[in-house]
């Protein structure tokens, strides 16, 4: 139903007021209950899960870091670092894992088929005794590569590394030194950050990415982190050949390989204060690529692992973490087709307007503040400042806890604004894509 | 774990009492809506209602024409900004919704006396104002007709009076009486001073041609209704 603003007189109120009410009017002005509570129920989450983490964040010891290393002895570790046309960064991910500080290291590159100058570059290193290089003739998929890798590896412990990340630090005497001394310990992952922030889409993936880091550390507190990244996770050889090693079908073999280790009913840690330094996607179209990858993986993860969903086997993972992480993505999509849905209805309505009677610029009324003030629907934007005002706290303590300086205000303001939507179209591409079932490669 | 417990409790108390407070002071902000357009209405009844008293203690047509004159375009703009106020509030509301259809069929009654004075003011000092009534639906073509029509009273002549009634909303006496009167089923229906109805979409185009037709034939005879007797 159009709203009897726009079929009464004055222009600026066809032009704005009508634009700006039909997310709510769209469905009929009858429907401003199921608009509210769909609404409600939007904001809602994102309070919830904003105010969950914040108490278990009051409630984390301050120093929960993973030990510094204390080892008599250095077990053997093994990089596996599988790459595919990765010649512009290859070498600077060889040299960093080289370079780590731990004496019994050894780096196991597997070569995917690449036909650009990978495999030329990665040979330079080929000398030295602390890393094999291995060649796929044919590229074979990552989940390949990486079991590649670790049928070569004859170490205790085991990194993944993707050939676009960098590492430094005490990173892995820390992850050696909780997986020795905790066996119920599957994994231990690190932050991940970037390796520069210079274009848009990068600097807002480092705020995501803030956020991210610090909810992980809070997940793995309350023992419900669900994810160990390729950009750097350390296993324990032994236990990741005994579960098989890497799903060679899986487009998220890093996410199936940490459900395949909670199902099991072992931890996911994470040492927050040790970092990968990783490529971040640089345009849209990267980033697009790499996210719907992800959320097709998370998918097919679902369906084939479901049994583990609202499973009181699997504690608050089952019952909490895995609902919480399939439901949010479709509040994403509902949040992104209810804006779509205003928008839509704006240019339908202008649309309708200039196709009737021709372009004309719009007449200017007065306005009466009082009258415009009260048009302010506060049931909806009440709770959603609230509920940003928690997240910019939220922010604020994870940069501070990261040891980050904050840079960047409009990407800042960019991503409060939008990312959930862009993450909606994410999600919604990748349910298109499933539903197509159209084919992925690694890159 | 405990903790998980704890917080998902705290997490859901919170939320809680901010959407708790959204809701309530969403409630205040309904009750000042609804005053508000009372308001509004009241003013624009009492604005109706002193015209027509001092209509017949006004010995000449001179004086009362110049009366009229100066009332009708205010009245006019007050009352398009109730409709368009009533639509945008109705459509924030989260309660009141009887209040709101009250308040609608208050408007409409609004609307019907400022009808009447239009009509009734082309009747007695003959000039060629204009009072179009619009009954529209959730049509494309009612859609199209409201775009019609706000072009031609802003881009041609803007001493037209238009009166929009929806024929979707929740029974109106008045609605009822002007369907039955002018013989409406569906919208877009147009009304010209009461005695030239099309019930179809009118492009601009021919809206100005047969407006043109109007002023030059003003001399038909205007249908007034009898507000007290539709008025609930």
């Amino acid at each position: 139903m159009r709203p009897l603003s726009c079929v009464n007189f004055r222009r600026i109120d066809l032009k704005f007021f009508c634009g700006e009410i039909t997310s709510i009017n769209l469905f009929g002005p009858n429907n401003i209950v199921m608009i509210t509570w769909l609404a409600w129920l939007l904001i809602g989450s994102s309070l919830f899960m904003v105010t969950f983490y914040m108490n278990v964040y009051r409630k984390m010891p301050v120093e929960e870091e993973l030990a510094d290393s204390e080892l008599d002895e250095e077990p053997k570790v093994s990089i596996l670092m599988p790459a595919y046309n990765e010649e512009e960064v290859v070498e600077r991910a060889i040299r960093s894992a080289l370079n780590m500080d731990y004496s019994n290291l050894k780096v196991i590159f597997v070569d995917d088929g690449s036909t650009d100058r990978t495999l030329e570059k990665a040979r330079k290193y080929s000398e030295k005794d602390e890393i094999k290089i291995i060649e796929h003739v044919e590229n074979q998929g990552k989940g390949e590569a990486l079991n590649t890798a670790l049928e070569n590896a004859d170490s205790d412990y085991t990194i993944v590394q993707d050939a676009d990340s960098q590492i430094d630090g005490d990173v892995i005497r820390k992850g050696v030194n909780k997986l020795d001394a905790d066996e119920d310990t599957g994994a231990v992952m690190t932050s991940i950050r970037p390796l520069e922030a210079e274009t848009f889409v990068q600097k807002m993936q480092k705020i995501e990415y803030t956020l991210t880091n610090f909810y992980r550390n809070l997940m793995a507190y309350i023992n419900i982190l669900d994810m160990a990244p390729g950009a750097y996770s350390m296993y324990r050889t032994e236990e990741v050949k005994e579960l098989g090693g890497f799903d060679e079908d899986n487009l998220t073999e890093d996410l199936e390989l940490a459900w395949r280790i909670k199902k099991e009913g072992k931890s996911i840690e994470m040492a927050f204060h040790e970092s990968a330094k990783t490529e971040f996607p640089a345009t849209f179209r990267q980033l697009y690529g790499q996210r719907v990858r992800w959320a097709r993986g998370f998918m097919s993860n679902a369906w084939e692992k479901r049994d583990m969903f609202f499973n009181d086997e699997y504690g608050w993972f089952g019952k909490f973490q895995l609902p919480t992480q399939l439901i949010l993505p479709v509040f994403g999509i509902m949040g992104l087709a209810m804006i779509a849905a205003g928008f839509w209805e704006g240019i339908r309505a202008s649309f309708i307007d200039i196709w009737t009677t021709g372009l004309s610029l719009p007449g200017f009324g007065g306005l009466d503040p009082y009258r415009t003030a009260l048009n302010f629907p506060a049931v909806i934007y009440v709770p959603l400042v609230a509920s940003l005002s928690f997240s910019v706290v939220e922010l604020k303590v994870a940069y501070s806890e990261s040891d980050s300086r904050f840079e960047d205000v409009l990407p800042l303001l960019i991503y409060f604004g939008t990312f959930f939507i862009i993450k909606g179209v994410f999600w919604m591409a990748a349910i298109l894509k499933e539903l197509g079932r159209s084919e992925e490669v690694w890159s | 774990m405990e903790l998980i417990k704890e917080s998902l409790l705290k997490a859901a108390a919170v939320t809680a009492v901010v959407l708790a407070f959204g809701f309530l002071i969403g409630l205040q902000m309904d009750d000042a809506r609804t005053s508000y357009i009372d308001d509004r209405i009241s003013e624009a009844a009492v604005s109706a209602q002193t015209i027509v008293a001092v209509e017949n203690y006004l010995d000449s047509s001179d004086n009362y024409c110049m009366l009229v004159k100066e009332e009708i375009p205010d009245m006019g703009e007050n009352n398009a900004e109730i409709g368009t106020t009533l639509q945008q509030f109705s459509s924030k509301g989260i309660g009141k919704r009887n209040e709101y259809k009250a308040l609608r069929r208050e408007y409409y009654v609004s609307q019907l006396r400022l009808y009447n004075t239009v009509i009734s003011y082309r009747e007695r000092c003959e000039t060629d104002m204009d009072a179009v009534m619009f009954f529209f639906d959730g049509d494309l073509n009612s859609e199209r007709q409201g775009s019609v029509l706000t072009e031609y009273r802003e881009e041609v002549d803007n001493s037209t009076s238009i009166f929009s009634y929806n024929l979707e909303v929740e029974k109106s006496k008045v609605l009822d009486v002007l369907k039955t009167d002018f013989n409406i089923t569906d919208g877009p229906s147009i009304v010209i001073n009461g005695n030239q109805t099309y019930r179809e979409y009118v492009p601009l185009k021919q809206l100005k041609q047969v407006m043109d037709e109007v002023d030059e034939n003003s001399t038909s005879t205007n249908k007034t209704i009898n507000v007290t007797k539709v008025a609930e």
